[in-house]
């Protein structure tokens, strides 16, 4: 599995607008791919964070076990 | 006219008088209230270099021209004076219920001179008012104030805007709340209260604002229409699900979660202080400002009962959290309620307290100087017993009430580098090391270090993005990155600093109108337009709020402000020590190429950044040439 984080905004498009859920690893799944499946705009992210790092490449593979966050903007409030 | 009832009520609390004064429609149109009308008042009115505790300082609380308007968001009003925290041009806005009641009572503003000679208040209700006498009420909690006020009265429905004790004993990041839970908090307005005897100004009206619309029914019908959007629409949605707290979040991963005085990004304990630790230990509900649909504000618990003060928002979070080194969010709360009982700035007493807990772990300050607290980083029983002593100004309280600019040149010895303010005003907790025009933004506001006049980088990276779409049609175009300066990141800045002015202008909240949040350019064009009969363009609406900042401007260059204190904390120059960011620098010469550069698209000179008398002539400000 896969445990995906959204926040800020995006868990608006999320699996019943839930900031942490899980989905099952595919062979070759990238970040793309999860954005793409997940139905969330890739123009609204901002800040992709794998297994704690920061990334900015969608064609990154991800593992089994790895933890992927995905943040809109962050504005003032 | 439509949409405003052009009343201003002037009082004068030295000799007791109380007259009301007409504005023109023409003058109205340059100036729709907030922080356009409270700018010319105040040019006009305020001589230069008077002391802002003195009886000398105006003070003027100003509603918008679509303060109280059947449109979500659009309940903002600004309290606005000579701060006594930056010496310079203060504005503060605040939502709730105040300003659209002020509305609904038949005035735009209330501009308020002289000095009580014993404490008052002021009682306005359905155009007329009369100052009464608040002896009774001073030195009484917010609460206590607001309960006795309408008992005072005999209405429950009297909605109070006041000072608290802060305020009464000058604390100078003194601030104001309405309704014990929307708060006017930034530049110290409360101790312009508290020094002019004045504790409250309540308010009842029963006029409504669709009665004096151009097209009301077309106006309700953009109310209605937002109002059915804000759970269709992500940031509206985001914001009334999880208020502000989700920023913890969003910055922690990023290294920029302000910590232990801005010495970090990366708290250990940001889980406990999120909208996770949040929703878990004090969340009870959300609630809303008067007629908005979007519900931001959140309720919480505190010491295990419903706290009547509000909850906690991310600026109060991140000062009394991540940058206090506390990672208890029920000591956050307990912090929030405190500061709201005594009526405190909650940004400026955090960071005045963790300006101090830093010179204490470097040894610049001891347990003598703090009467006798170990003033470290964490210790939430030391920073709950501080705010009570600068509420009170009480031992150390008295010293630290002066706000941390001020006590870092009274400790001396290098403190200096530790206070994390702008023209005196301590930052917000948005790290500038890692949203750039968000540091231009701190260095060159009017008012000090504040992350609600300026825009923020993240919604313009993209070109296919909602909030860079909508922000093309006030003119941007060419996406950047957050972490750049450049001459179009400063046409950005440009563009967006006079959108956000218009709204701090017309009584918009922040949370409302695009690219930050929901309602589109072109509705809150509709809302000015149908509301007034006008056919105001964008490119008019712009200039409002452009006249806005330039006016502003002109106060504090009059104060004696010059480049130079268009700058930001030395520490916000170096990187941070750890996490994404640590490459990552404001370069201050190129910190300086691009202030030149923001003057220029300004029309400012950009070796001084003094408006030129073609940009006074431009915005019709040439009359500022005559003023006090």
């Amino acid at each position: 599995m896969i445990h995906v984080t959204v926040g800020g905004y995006l868990a608006f498009f999320a699996p019943r607008k839930k900031s942490e859920f899980e989905i099952p690893y595919v062979p070759g799944l990238n970040i793309l791919d999860l954005l793409t499946g997940l139905g969330i705009p890739i123009p609204e992210v901002a800040l992709i964070v794998l297994n704690g790092d920061v990334i900015t490449d969608l064609g990154r593979e991800v593992s089994i076990g790895d933890e992927v966050k995905f943040f809109s903007p962050s504005d003032g409030g | 006219m439509f949409g405003s009832s052009l009343k201003v009520l002037r009082v004068n609390l030295t000799t007791g008088s109380i007259a009301t004064e007409t504005l023109t429609e023409e003058l109205y149109r340059m100036y729709p209230g907030g922080k356009a009308l409270a700018g010319y008042i105040l040019l006009h009115e305020l001589p230069a270099g008077i002391d802002p505790l003195s009886p000398e300082n105006v003070l003027v609380c100003a509603a918008g021209l679509l303060t109280g308007a059947p449109v979500s968001t659009s309940t903002r009003y600004v309290v606005s004076a000579k701060s006594p925290l930056t010496l310079g041009f203060a504005q503060s806005e605040a939502g709730g219920f105040w300003g659209p009641e002020l509305k609904m009572a038949g005035f735009e503003a209330v501009v308020i001179t002289g000095k009580a000679e014993k404490p008052v208040y002021l009682s306005i209700k359905d155009g007329e008012a009369e100052i009464r006498s608040a002896e009774h009420l001073w030195g009484k909690t917010t609460a206590d104030v607001e309960k006795m006020i309408r008992a005072d009265l005999a209405d429950d429905k009297v909605r109070v805007l006041q000072t608290g004790i802060a305020g009464e004993n000058l604390v100078r990041y003194a601030g104001l709340t309405n309704d014990l839970r929307h708060f006017n908090g930034r530049g110290g307005l409360g101790a312009v209260f508290g020094s002019k005897n004045l504790r409250a100004i309540a308010v009842r009206g029963n006029g409504r604002y669709q009665q004096n619309a151009a097209d009301p029914a077309a106006l309700m019908d953009i109310g209605k229409a937002l109002a059915r959007r804000v759970k269709e629409s992500p940031i509206s949605w985001e914001l009334q699900s999880h208020g502000t707290i989700g920023l913890v979040a969003a910055f922690q991963p990023n290294g920029m979660l302000p910590t232990r005085n801005f010495q970090e990004g990366l708290f250990e304990h940001w889980e406990e202080i999120s909208w996770k630790g949040y929703e878990e230990k004090i969340f009870t509900h959300a609630r809303s400002c008067y007629a908005c649909a979007v519900k931001c504000k959140r309720e919480v618990k505190v010491d295990g009962r419903v706290s009547e003060y509000g909850g906690p928002e991310y600026e109060t979070v991140g000062a009394f959290g991540s940058n206090c080194g506390n990672g208890d969010i029920t000591i956050v709360a307990k912090a929030n309620e405190l500061c709201n009982v005594y009526m405190l700035d909650t940004i400026s007493c955090g960071m005045t307290i963790s300006f101090a807990m830093e010179c204490f772990e470097r040894g610049l300050l001891t347990k003598e100087d703090t009467d006798g607290y170990d003033l470290r980083f964490g210790n939430t029983e030391a920073m709950l017993a501080m705010i009570e002593k600068i509420a009170k100004r009480e031992g150390f309280g008295d010293i630290l009430a002066e706000g941390s600019w001020r006590v870092a040149r009274k400790i001396g010895m290098g403190a200096e580098d530790y206070s994390i303010s702008c023209k005196r005003q301590e930052l917000p907790m948005h790290e500038a090391r890692g949203k750039f025009n968000v540091g231009i933004g701190y260095a060159i506001s009017e008012i000090g270090a504040d992350h609600l006049v300026v825009p923020h980088d993240g919604g313009f990276t993209k070109a296919d993005s909602y909030q860079f779409k909508e922000a093309a049609k006030l003119g941007m175009s060419d996406p950047q990155p957050v972490t750049i300066l450049s001459p179009e990141k400063m046409r950005h800045f440009y563009l967006m600093e006079q959108w956000i002015s218009l709204e701090n202008s017309i009584g918009f909240c922040f949370f409302g109108p695009s690219p930050r949040s929901y309602i589109l350019v072109e509705e809150v064009m509709g809302s000015i337009n149908t509301a007034t009969g006008w056919n105001m363009s964008i490119e008019e609406a712009m200039r409002v709020g452009e006249r806005a900042t330039n006016m502003a401007r002109l106060f504090n260059l009059r104060e004696g402000f010059t480049r130079e204190d268009d700058t930001l904390p030395k520490r916000i120059f170096t990187a941070l020590p750890a996490g994404p960011l640590s490459e990552t620098v404001i370069d201050y010469d190129e910190f300086q190429r691009s202030l030149s550069e923001l003057y220029r698209l300004k029309g400012w000179d950009t070796e001084t950044g003094v408006p030129t008398p073609l940009k006074l002539v431009e915005l019709g400000l040439e009359w500022t040439n005559k003023t006090a």
